[in-house]
């Protein structure tokens, strides 16, 4: 006990004695050392570069102020002001003043006292000037492999402290492969090493290590804690988002040791290099991590605003170690960059468009067209098939002509808006980007050479658009998504009148033009719809006029691409759903080309034809709409069971079935279907799911709003043939609790109850299903083997034309904007004779050039922590004034120099570090070692630090042998409680991965930012809300327990367990090692055997079952004997410690 | 203001070692006596501790003041009409637009106990309690939508990652439970926050709330795997703790022997847990006082067990209790909500009272923000007769723990459109949670990229005197 008080005791006296001290003993003060600290935590607040905040008029930061009115008179103490405000006794008068609470020690203010004295004299921040590499050559024949040591050794020697002796083999082998590679050796792997006696063997591994492509994976996961990766997009919703193309990046740079600034320079500004490539642009997806709020009815441009912010302080802490954040809503209180330097910096990095990006690769291409060619090989072969096509297409065609109406573009003569940019393509639609807001207005001028009797509006796709358009919805509701609210026409001041509108698809057109807001059309999602709109009266020839488009959700909701055109016709013109495309062609009569006719033939076989052929058989009325309540209209999800009894195995099913608006259909808890859409009813043969005797059906059916009902029919063939028929109807059980466990998928919901019959087959509103012909699902099928794109979130320069101001936010507040600021640096960061940055690309090469004194330093501190667990500067993101002292000031610099004449490479830079004979140490700490330096911060011994959660999983993979080296592509799910996710928003479901995808390496899981990893997170993981520098290494009970009980742990020692059964190995020594590397020592040894003996010994007294702890029904006692010591190994300490 | 956080381990592990018991902390009354002895008092431990634990009830999807606790007759008169664009001025609204037309209050309010207070019909029970009540009906908040005003709530920041009021709280005071998590979450119904709400953000993430689950395992993996007994469980931890020792031994490293007690505190949470949640230990008349069923998941169950975490020493728990977003019909709202909350809630501060814990635990009740005089109605989106979101004036009421009981602080215009009496902003009432705890909010802060960050945000915020016995 009075051991440890003394420990923590000494803690706080050698903190300040090494480092804190005042008392310098006769040594001249060192202004960056010893005062400014001082002055900056202690005075600054009050008398620092902050106007608003600022007292008295008076500044120390700036040695000419604080000279001024003999506040400070270098030499004299007895004449400066200063240094009887800080000594004096009256409440009123002394410096700091009591209510800050700042006070100043007594051996502080003899450090001011003598910093007066000796004339006041001050420095520039040490991390405002340059590094340089000072030579440092003592002693170095007596210890050390490279200059690091040197510097190491100077320190050491001056507090009288030796360095350890080096680390033995094992060690030095799991240290390595843990730092290098974030897994473990194995133990063949160790004794490679051990016994490879050539005298670079060490030197030799690691270049080994560096080569590996886990060594990518590993040091990913760090970039990715500071780039505040994830895969959803976080707030409420936290919908997932496609970006883990940007995550793979990162893995294939690193491993290609992509030089550092390259790195940068993709990563911040890939776009805007010349002839950027897509993996420049994927790079971009850095800053495209920020989170995206989903909310209705919020403000977008507020949200953007923060993730500019977001971006902003990010930057900052990767590469300028400085912390911006403070000048968000003043000038910084001790840092020299002002409010508006801060939104300086802002608008280099904010002026961007921030669109999805689709991916095509080479294959997917090439599989494309040859899709292409199948298709129109079927098309062909399907127009043979029907004898009767050719008579029946000359008919339509026909009849079209005459109802088509001849359409011509009109191009706008003008245009203004509220906000969004509109752009005129050359054939002559619309394109809008920049900025949208939930209520967008697009205000057109037009003039007609022809008399105009209606108008007709296309929204039309486009691959800039999110999910290709029309719409520009990119939260919230569906991408891509429109909304038009109100159409309103004038010409010479007053209104033109529409009569007997219509939609080619979507609803909602007789609401655009009720005055009301909230209502409007909107259509389906990547396809072409258009409007037309007939005017009450005719407008004549040259008569200017004006088309007033308002577009108003609770989200953004405009039309990203349009058209308007204009017809003079006389008859009634009406929108076509064949597409304006078709209705162009049918508009020109018979002076079509051999093309043209192809186009028309094939839009008419597969948009008229066969649709109408061949309806296959459709719901019987006997099956009913069922859901929990027939006047049910608002967002639910429902659970549905229905037990059957089945005689045999059946021969055939045929389920179809439908819910209004999405389900998921299971049979013996396998899911056999889904749907999507109400029309387009599921179908399936699900015959291999069922088994003789209980069968149980299981639906989770969700209503989006409006009616919510679930209609099924299912067809079972007997194997006598008999047909047995299963529809909805009041003996299926409903459930609107989400049942606690899976089982309800099996056993049938334990307290549903009776399903109500909302009304039968056939019935209104849903009336009819038709079923689509096979024909036409032959060639769906073949549509659907269309590689589709993959996208990616990335930032793109927004064009010259239109740029977006950057307003100083007065405190920080974005519904505060003051004057408009220019895009730029710091002045303190700005050297004298280099050109400053006017845009993200010239900043994104600034920050890797030499004129940043930070960035060098910011890039080898962070190296130095992953590898030693505590930067040279211990605040990892912060080089800023308030900054503690570097540990090793010299060292700090001489690598930061070293790692530009490294070329910028990162694998060189860690090789440096490791080949050092400081990392080698033993990690031992000795009495005199907690004595002297308890944090190890003079380094006299090597880093014993705890793994993080994603790299103790990798580890447990590993050793119990189940690790997938598969790489790359979407996240996946390993097990975890399905409770972890029960506190997130919506129903979402934590799908198990399955085969491999169970065992891939920690950094490919999903990342839910509201739900993160529950295995990683209780080890100090992060969610990806915020840019992270540096992780915690806490040390719960909780930790505990997922150590012990979690079922993703139970399940590798199981597995390790088995291993070492079925390969006959020994126990204790095989397990310990493959969890530890090295040779268990005697007495661990009999420990071990111990236990393993007394849980056998209850194993075979019965007492614990060996199947459950196996998880095999076939393991014996000693087998689970085996498991239980797996799993007693994966809880040591050293276990899930780097040695 | 400490901002290392090594310094501040430092000091709990001298507590966790002066032979208070392991991981029994027991700050607050080592703090409310000032005896730090040779370490100090940290900064922020700058008043007398009134309240010693905090159960916060709160109300996701923002409540209707209009309909509950702020009653406004005047609304009744202008049913219909427009508010004048002079209250509204520049507002931001989620979804009507400013002009909409007022709705009059749905429910007749009247006045209860010695100090009056004006409740409505839909909280019968809270009524009769009225008295050991105390009311802010001048509340207001930075955001209008839910998930930053859930936030803003719970972490003083809109944005989610920053450090939760119970995070806080652990960071600086500890626990004084040494089997049971110091921050619990108790959740019925959906949240906007998300975890983030309970997240430690910056600190050291040990001290992020402690979700309770459905099911078998409140605590994760509070339960053995399948097959192992306690009995196994324990010659596992025997040697574990052999091993660890010699470990210790060896490396000398401290951290080794943190890990030794955090095994025993979780084998001791493996058998708290169950104890926690068995809730046959509660007499017939305290069920009935809350309206709790044995077995049946709610937040009658989450009040009852929000008292028994705060007996066991859990330093702050938070029930969150979803479903007010009444963008549609807040008549129909109201009463389902109300009548979901009323009993339990008053149950849960009479149940604390006749324990004698009232006077040191401090509860408080309400949503993230308040609701428009205005009806919100929306073809697209089916809505009629509800009311849009309103940061500018909302109600909320606290018990105990040092609160003065019994009266009601600030007033809202006739229309309860702004508050006209006594604002309290959202930093405020953390400012105030704080200083029960004995913190002085300016004091209490962490350093995080360059940043001292606070609970309580940079601006000047106060605690509210007015409140405070």
């Amino acid at each position: 006990m009075f051991e440890k008080i003394n420990a923590a005791a000494f803690a706080i006296l050698c903190l300040g004695s090494l480092f804190l001290s005042p008392l310098l003993g006769g040594k001249p003060v060192d202004f960056n050392q010893d005062i400014r600290p001082l002055l900056a935590s202690k005075c600054y607040a009050c008398h620092g570069p902050d106007e608003e905040g600022r007292k008295a008029k008076l500044r120390l930061d700036i040695r000419e102020d604080a000279l001024g009115n003999d506040v400070i008179v270098p030499g004299s103490i007895e004449d400066s002001e200063f240094h009887y405000r800080i000594r004096s006794d009256d409440p009123d008068e002394i410096m700091p003043p009591p209510e800050s609470h700042a006070t100043l020690t007594e051996a502080e203010k003899d450090l001011l006292d003598q910093w007066i004295a000796e004339g006041a004299e001050y420095a520039k921040h040490w991390a405002f000037e340059p590094p340089q590499a000072s030579i440092t050559l003592v002693n170095a024949a007596k210890w050390g492999n490279n200059s690091i040591d040197a510097f190491i050794l100077k320190n050491l020697e001056k507090h009288q402290l030796d360095p350890s002796p080096q680390a033995d083999r094992y060690t030095l082998a799991r240290r390595l492969y843990l730092d290098l590679t974030g897994l473990p050796p194995t133990p063949e792997q160790a004794d490679q090493f051990v016994n490879d006696h050539r005298v670079d063997a060490y030197e030799r591994l690691v270049d080994q290590l560096l080569a590996s492509p886990h060594y990518g994976e590993k040091w990913a996961r760090e970039w990715l804690d500071l780039a505040r990766y994830a895969d959803t997009n976080g707030y409420e919703k936290d919908r997932p988002r496609e970006i883990w193309q940007y995550r793979d990046w990162v893995i294939r740079a690193l491993n290609a040791d992509m030089p550092y600034d390259q790195f940068t320079i993709e990563q911040l500004a890939g776009d805007m290099l010349p002839g950027s490539t897509q993996d420049q642009k994927i790079a971009t997806g850095f800053h495209r991590n920020t989170q995206l709020n989903e909310e209705g009815g919020i403000d977008p441009l507020e949200f953007r605003f923060y993730a500019a912010v977001d971006r902003v302080a990010t930057t900052g802490t990767v590469w300028m170690g400085l912390t911006t954040g403070c000048a968000q809503c003043h000038t910084h209180k001790y840092d020299p960059i002002t409010h508006d330097e801060y939104f300086g910096i802002m608008a280099l990095l904010d002026n961007v468009e921030e669109p999805d990006l689709l991916l095509y690769t080479d294959g997917q291409l090439s599989r494309k067209a040859e899709v292409e060619t199948q298709i129109q090989r079927k098309i062909a072969e399907l127009m043979g098939r029907h004898p009767e096509f050719d008579a029946s297409f000359a008919s339509w065609h026909k009849n079209m002509q005459t109802k088509s109406t001849q359409w011509k573009t009109l191009e706008p003569t003008g245009w203004k808006t509220n906000l969004p940019k509109l752009e005129l393509l050359e054939d002559g639609s619309l394109f809008a980007s920049g900025d949208f807001t939930k209520r967008d207005v697009y205000d057109l001028n037009f003039t007609s050479t022809e008399p105009i009797t209606a108008l007709r509006i296309e929204a039309l796709p486009d691959d800039r658009l999110p999910e290709k358009g029309p719409g520009r919805a990119y939260y919230e509701g569906r991408k891509g998504l429109y909304f038009l609210s109100e159409v309103n026409a004038s010409a010479q001041g007053k209104p033109v009148s529409f009569k007997d509108l219509s939609q080619s698809g979507g609803n909602g057109v007789d609401k655009i033009t009720d005055g009301d807001g909230s209502s409007g059309w909107s259509g389906a999602i990547g396809v072409e719809q258009h409007l037309v709109l007939p005017l009450g009266e005719p407008l004549a020839a040259k008569q200017p006029f004006s088309l007033s488009l308002l577009f108003e959700r609770h989200f953004v909701a405009s039309l990203g691409k349009f058209r308007v055109s204009a017809t003079s016709s006389t008859q009634p013109a009406k929108a076509q759903r064949l597409g304006s495309a078709t209705e162009d062609l049918l508009a020109k009569g018979n002076q079509l080309s051999q093309d043209e006719i192809s186009q028309l033939r094939a839009t008419y076989l597969e948009k008229a034809f066969l649709p109408q052929k061949n309806h296959g058989k459709s719901f019987s009325t006997a099956a009913k709409w069922i859901w929990d309540d027939s006047n049910h209209k608002g967002k639910e999800t429902l659970f549905f069971s229905k037990a059957i009894e089945l005689k045999d195995v059946p021969k055939s099913v045929r389920l179809l079935y439908t819910c209004d608006d999405e389900s998921v259909f299971f049979i013996n808890g396998k899911q056999v279907a889904s749907n999507q859409l109400w029309y387009e009813p599921a179908t399936a043969n699900p015959v291999s799911h069922f088994q003789k005797g209980k069968n149980m059906i299981a639906v989770q059916a969700t209503n989006n709003g409006g009616p919510g009902a679930l209609l099924v029919q299912l067809e079972i063939t007997q194997a006598d043939g008999k047909k047995e028929m299963i529809y909805s109807d009041t003996s299926w059980q409903f459930s609107q609790q989400e049942p606690f466990s899976e089982e309800w998928k099996t056993k049938g919901l334990s307290d549903g109850s009776e399903a109500v019959v909302v009304g039968s087959a056939g019935d209104a509103p849903w009336n009819n299903i038709p079923l689509k012909s096979n024909d036409l699902s032959e060639l769906n099928a073949l549509r659907g083997q269309i590689p589709q794109s993959r996208q990616t979130l990335v930032m793109q320069e927004r064009p010259a034309d239109n740029p977006r101001p950057t307003y100083l936010r007065h405190r920080g507040e974005y519904t505060n904007p003051k004057h408009e600021v220019a895009p730029g640096i710091p002045d303190i960061l700005l050297g004298e004779d280099t050109p400053e940055p006017s845009n993200r690309l010239e900043f994104a090469r600034w920050l890797v050039s030499q004129d940043n004194p930070l960035g060098d330093r910011v890039t080898v501190n962070r190296a130095w922590r992953s590898l030693f667990g505590y930067g040279l500067i211990r605040t990892s993101g912060d080089f800023g004034t308030q900054a503690p002292a570097p540990d090793h000031p010299e060292l700090l610099d001489w690598l930061a120099v070293e790692f530009r004449k490294l070329g910028m490479s990162m694998k060189k830079l860690h090789r440096l570090i490791v080949t050092s004979a400081t990392y080698k140490q033993s990690s031992v700490a000795t009495p005199e070692h907690l004595e002297k330096d308890p944090q190890n911060r003079l380094l006299a011994r090597g880093p014993r630090i705890r793994l993080t959660g994603e790299l103790i999983r990798d580890h447990m993979l590993t050793a119990s042998g189940k690790l997938s080296s598969k790489m790359y592509g979407r996240g996946v799910y390993p097990p975890q409680p399905k409770t972890v996710l029960s506190h997130a928003f919506g129903n979402q479901a934590w799908n198990v991965s399955t085969g491999e995808d169970r065992y891939r390496r920690s950094l490919y899981t999903f990342i839910k930012r509201t739900a993160p990893f529950a295995g990683y997170i209780t080890f100090d993981g992060t969610s990806g809300e915020n840019c992270l520098a540096k992780r915690d290494r806490s040390n719960t009970p909780l930790q505990a327990l997922t150590l012990l009980n979690d079922e993703m742990f139970i399940e590798l020692a199981q597995a390790a367990g088995e291993l070492v059964h079925q390969k006959k190995e020994d126990p204790v020594e095989s397990l310990f090692r493959r969890f530890l590397t090295r040779m268990p020592k005697a007495e661990e040894r009999k420990a071990l055997q111990g236990y393993f003996d007394q849980q056998v010994e209850r194993l075979q007294a019965g007492e614990l079952k060996a199947g459950d702890i196996a998880g095999n029904p076939k393991a014996d006692p000693q087998w689970a004997g085996k498991v239980l010591l797996a799993r007693a190994i994966m809880n040591l300490d050293e276990t899930i410690t780097k040695p | 203001m400490i901002t290392d956080p090594l310094l501040l381990r430092t000091r709990r592990h001298f507590f966790k070692d002066c032979g208070i018991g392991l991981g029994k902390i027991a700050l607050a009354s080592m703090l409310a006596k000032e005896s730090f002895g040779a370490l100090g008092n940290p900064g922020f431990m700058r008043f007398p501790v009134k309240a010693k634990r905090v159960i916060f009830l709160f109300m996701a999807g923002a409540p209707s003041q209009l309909e509950l606790f702020d009653h406004k007759p005047k609304l009744k008169e202008i049913e219909g009409k427009p508010i004048p664009p002079s209250v509204i001025k520049g507002q931001r609204y989620a979804f009507i637009q400013p002009d909409a037309a007022v709705l009059g209050p749905c429910f007749p309010f009247s006045k209860h106990g010695e100090s009056g207070a004006e409740i409505s019909d839909r909280l019968p029970y809270l009524s009769k309690i009225a008295d050991d009540l105390t009311f802010v009906k001048s509340m207001h908040t930075d955001h209008f939508n839910h998930a930053p005003a859930q936030l803003f709530m719970n972490t003083g920041s809109g944005i989610p990652g920053r450090a939760s009021m119970g995070s806080w709280l652990s960071y600086g005071i500890g626990s004084e439970a040494d089997d049971l998590p110091g921050f619990v979450v108790l959740q019925n119904g959906v949240l906007s926050g998300g975890s983030a709400m309970w997240g430690s953000g910056f600190l050291p993430s040990e001290h992020q709330g402690v979700p309770f689950r459905k099911g078998p395992d409140p605590i994760l993996h509070v339960s053995n795997p399948k097959g192992i007994d306690r009995k196994a469980q324990r010659h596992t931890l025997d040697l574990l703790s052999t091993l660890n020792q010699s470990s210790l031994g060896q490396f000398g490293d401290p951290e080794i022997n943190a890990r030794i007690e955090a095994y025993e505190m979780a084998y001791r949470m493996q058998a708290r847990a169950p104890e926690l949640m068995d809730f046959s230990q509660e007499s017939q008349a305290t069920l009935d006082l809350y309206g709790a069923k044995p077995g049946q998941p709610g937040y009658a169950t989450n009040c009852l067990l929000a008292r028994r975490l705060a007996e066991r020493g859990t330093r702050f728990i938070q029930v969150y209790q979803g479903g007010w977003d009444a963008h549609n019909n807040v008549e129909g709202n109201i009463k389902n909500q109300a009548k979901a909350i009323d009993q339990a809630s008053a149950a849960l501060v009479q149940d604390l009272k006749q324990r004698g814990m009232l006077e040191d635990t401090l509860v408080i009740w309400g949503g993230e923000f308040g609701r428009t005089p205005m009806v919100e109605a929306s073809a697209a989106l089916n809505r009629s007769g509800g009311r849009d979101h309103h940061p500018q004036a909302f109600t909320m009421w606290m018990a105990g723990g040092g609160i003065k009981p019994g009266i009601t602080l600030g007033q809202t215009d006739e229309l309860g459109f702004h508050v006209t009496e006594d604002p309290v902003h959202v930093h405020d009432l953390q400012a105030t949670i704080l200083q029960l705890m004995g913190i002085d909010h300016t004091q209490l802060s962490f350093r995080f990229q360059g940043l001292d960050f606070r609970l309580t945000g940079v601006e000047q915020h106060h605690a509210v005197k007015k409140l405070i016995a």
